[in-house]
Formats: C-alpha cells, structure tokens, sequence
C-alpha cells in the first residue's frame, strides 16, 4: 500500500539494491525447489504488501506462461532415465519435468519480484546509485527522463496541429505508421534544437568547471548499515555454501532427493531469512511510527 | 589523438582481462549455472567499462546534451509505437545515433535506452543484456557509418543484421538461464520459437531506416553542420 511504500522508501538506496542483489542473485543462480518455492512465496508475500489489491484479471494470463515455460523443458530435452510416455517418437522424461517446474517456479518468482522491486527502486534512486559510480551517465539519464514527458507533450501538440490541418489520418496501420513517422521527426527536429539552448545555458552557468556534485536525499542511517551488514552476512553465507554443495541437486539421469540435512536446512533458513528482511524492516518502521503517533 | 587510442586500449584490456578473470572464477568456484554466471558478469563488466571511460574523458556539454535527446526520442518511439509489438523504431533511432554522432554515443543511447524504457516496460534480469545488444548494434553502426551513410543497400543489410543480433542475444541467454549447460537442441528450439519476432524485429529495422535515412539524418545532419558538434 502506499503507506508501506513510503516507508520503505526512506531507506537508503544502498539498503535496497542489497537486498535485490542477494534475493535476486541466489533465485537465479540455485537450482533447488525449496529456495525456488521460497522465493516465490515471499516474492508474492512482498508484492501484496506494496500493491493495493491483487488483479485477479492478470493470474490466469500468469500461470499460462508459467505453464508453457514448464512445459518447454521436457518437450525439448529428452533426457533421462525415467520415460513417462512418448510424444511423436520423443521421450518425455520425468526428470525434464521436474527440472521444468522448477525453472518455472524460478522463472516466476523472479518476475514477481522485479514487479514488487520496481516499484520501490523509482528512478531517483537509481540515479542516486549511478551518480555514484558515473556521474556523467547519471547526468544524462536525468536529463533523458526529464525530456520524455516534454517530448510526449509535443508529440500530442504536433499530432493535434496535425489532424487539425486534415494531415493526419489513423484509418489503416500504414496511415497510422505514417502518420507516426511524420510527428516523430517534426518533434526530433524541434527536440534538436530545443537542446541546444539547454546545452548553451549549462555551459553558461559553468558546468564542467569543477568536479560534479550530487544532491544526496537519503542518509545511510544505523538501520540502513545493520540490514545491509545482516544481507550481506547471510548473503556470503549462502554462496559459500551452495558452492560447497550443499543444496545443490543433480536432475539427469535420475532427479537426487531434496537435499535435507542439517546444513541445507540452514541454507533455506538463511534464505528465507533474507528474503523476509525487508517485509520485517516495514513491520520495525511500521511499529516504530505507531509508537511515536501514540506519543 | 593518441590518448584517446591509448584510453581506449586500456578498456579493451580491462574488459579482456575481466572477462578472463570471470571465465576462470565462474569455471572454479561456481557450481552452478556457471554459463549463466559468467554470461551476465561479461554484460555487466562490459557496460561497466564503456561507462568508466565516457566518464573520464571530457565531453563536450552538446554532445552530452546530444545523446540525451537521442536516447529520450528513442525511448519516446517505444511509446509511439507501443500499440504494435515487436514494431519499434528504437533500433532504428540507435543506428541513426551512432551513425551520425560516432560509436560512444552509439553504444551509450543503446545502453540508455534499454535501461530508461524498462523503467516503464519492465525491469528484469533481461536489462543488462537489453543494454548490450542495444549498445554494440549502436557501436556498430558507428564503425562502419560511412558504407551506411553512402548506400541504401547496406543500411538494409544492417538493419536485418541488428534485428537478428538482437534476437540471438536474447535467445542464447534465455537458454542459458533455464539450463545448467549449454543445450544445442534447446537453443535450436529457442531460435525456432523466435523466429516471427526476429523478422518482426528485422523487418520493422529495415523499415524504419529506410524511413529515418532521408528525414531524420537530414536533420542530424544539419544540427551537426550548424552547431559543430
């Protein structure tokens, strides 16, 4: 909700681009249904807390391609030792299934969460990161987002004197094509020309004199540096361990059982552990403001 | 002249040297999807390089200004033409770029683009890779921009060449992604299940080019003569 949201956007830049390195990083990479099912879970977990209300009308389209990408594994791969049935002299196998219900699973847990991270990784703070690193880049990526809406602005101005004139037509998808194409350059020309005097004007109040500053909105506050130390703790934690081998499973010829010692059971905490940080800084934020409103 | 070519080198060294480094590290340490690894390590070494040397070299403010507008109008034309998929003049616009402007200017308006317009198509782990394909077709154009600017034939030729790198890139890492090695038959499969959108994508390049060819370098043209970039 839009409360929550804006909760979490008090938090650093930094905090955040953490934490979708480290969910992000381990879904993508691991091949195992428990870390998959997590990360679905709490990818639909997050969502919900940011959004206001599930649209229902989007699930059926969601679980089609959820199933087409399960189903593309077996129908290509033909490998393993268990046949299930044969389809068109191809063998489908039950290990290809099984590794393509979980490449959907991994598939659709990481849509979910570039859906719900997106939503609070606005382009200010991408631009906040970037600056960071390149502050030129960040420079040009501010003044692009900042002549879209212009630009769209004009298209509509140039579109309208257009049809106004009797010059524009939308019967058929060529006239369309064509139309588009005309008030795509009328507004290059004008967008052209138009930065030449911002150009002019920047060089005038001196820029490139000295090195660029950059406004900073956010504090990287104790919160920020405890979540980010915690991520990256249980981050390398799991990394070393996964590549210790511990939850890693072989699918061909024959599908190995869900690994469930001792220490992949601690792999999956871990992992859920950090999926659930930023759901549990909001519940912290959450209560934090509710203590002091009650002040 | 030559501290441009000496920077230049330089990146070209780090980048191989990166690259190296990534193959050895994600063949020793990573277990697995090690091609997935090493694959989005090289896309996002090589946008972290061309990056590094656009921001240490000094710009001159228009040209700065330049590839701003180019991207932003490139981005526009997603929007225009959002109602048709597949159908974007957004290559087109990137070879215009690097075309016209050299292939720094090139390679950033693909990069940017990719990253800018999925702030409203969608961000994913598909943006690194978006954001080198956009950005060596634009590097591209820029090295050969004098056969593309002299002849017809050869910007169509480019244009059908773009759209298939495009749909390659894309491909090999879907199929890399799903799979823990490098399946041939699952790749074939990809490029098959592709195959209407990389003509869509070829044929829409081919269209707009030869549609920008005339208009649209007229006017770059023009703001180049007169302003002197």
């Amino acid at each position: 909700m839009q409360e929550n949201k804006r909760l979490l956007m008090r938090l650093h830049p930094i905090t955040t681009f953490c934490y979708m390195m480290a969910v992000l990083g381990i879904a993508m990479f691991c091949v195992n249904p428990v870390m998959q099912g997590c990360s679905l879970i709490c990818a639909c977990i997050f969502l919900r807390m940011l959004s206001e209300r599930i649209v229902w009308r989007r699930v059926p389209a969601f679980v089609l391609f959820f199933a087409v990408i399960a189903a593309i594994n077996p129908l290509f791969y033909h490998n393993g030792a268990t046949v299930l049935f044969y389809l068109n002299g191809n063998r489908i196998t039950l290990e290809a299934v099984r590794y393509g219900i979980c490449t959907a699973c991994m598939f659709g847990g990481v849509f979910l969460w570039c859906r719900s991270l997106s939503q609070i990784f606005s382009s200010d703070r991408i631009l906040c990161l970037l600056g960071a690193v390149s502050p030129k880049a960040s420079l040009v990526c501010s003044m692009t987002l900042r002549f879209l809406p212009m630009y769209a602005r004009q298209m509509e101005k140039t579109k309208e004197q257009q049809r106004l004139l009797g010059l524009y037509r939308e019967n058929t998808l060529i006239d369309r094509i064509r139309g588009s194409m005309k008030v795509f350059a009328a507004v290059t020309t004008w967008a052209l020309e138009h930065s030449m005097h911002t150009a002019d004007s920047m060089q005038a109040r001196g820029y490139g004199v000295c090195r660029r500053t950059q406004y900073r909105r956010w504090r990287f506050g104790r919160m920020d540096a405890a979540l980010c130390s915690w991520l990256l703790l249980l981050f390398i934690a799991i990394v070393i361990e996964i590549n210790r081998g511990s939850v890693s499973m072989r699918f061909y010829p024959v599908t190995d059982a869900i690994p469930l010692g001792a220490e992949s059971l601690l792999v999956y905490l871990c992992y859920a552990a950090v999926c659930f940080t930023l759901p549990a800084a909001l519940c912290v934020l959450r209560f934090r403001r509710m203590m002091r409103e009650r002040e | 002249m030559r501290q441009t070519r000496k920077k230049a080198m330089i990146s070209i060294m780090i980048l191989l040297f990166g690259s190296i480094l990534l193959l050895v590290l994600g063949a020793a340490v990573f277990r697995e999807k090690r091609y997935a690894w090493i694959s989005l390590g090289i896309a996002v070494l090589s946008c972290a390089v061309m990056l590094h040397s656009f921001d240490r070299r000094h710009t001159h403010i228009r040209r700065l200004v330049f590839v701003a507008v180019m991207t932003a109008l490139s981005v526009a034309g997603r929007f225009l033409f959002a109602m048709i998929p597949a159908f974007k003049p957004v290559t087109a616009v990137i070879v215009m770029t690097g075309m016209y402007f050299g292939t720094e200017a090139g390679f950033l308006c693909g990069a940017f683009t990719a990253v800018l317009s999925n702030f409203y198509f969608g961000q994913g782990p598909w943006t690194p890779f978006q954001m080198v394909s956009f950005g060596v077709i634009g590097l591209l154009a820029g090295v050969c921009h004098k056969p593309l600017k002299a002849s017809r034939i050869a910007l169509v030729c480019y244009g059908i060449f773009a759209g298939a790198f495009y749909s390659l890139i894309m491909d090999v890492w879907t199929v890399l992604w799903s799979q823990a090695a490098f399946e041939p038959d699952l790749y074939a499969a990809a490029i098959l299940a592709a195959t209407p959108f990389t003509l869509l994508y070829a044929i829409s390049n081919v269209i707009f080019l030869l549609l920008m060819r005339k208009t649209l370098g007229a006017r770059l043209q023009r703001v180049i003569t007169k302003y002197g970039v």
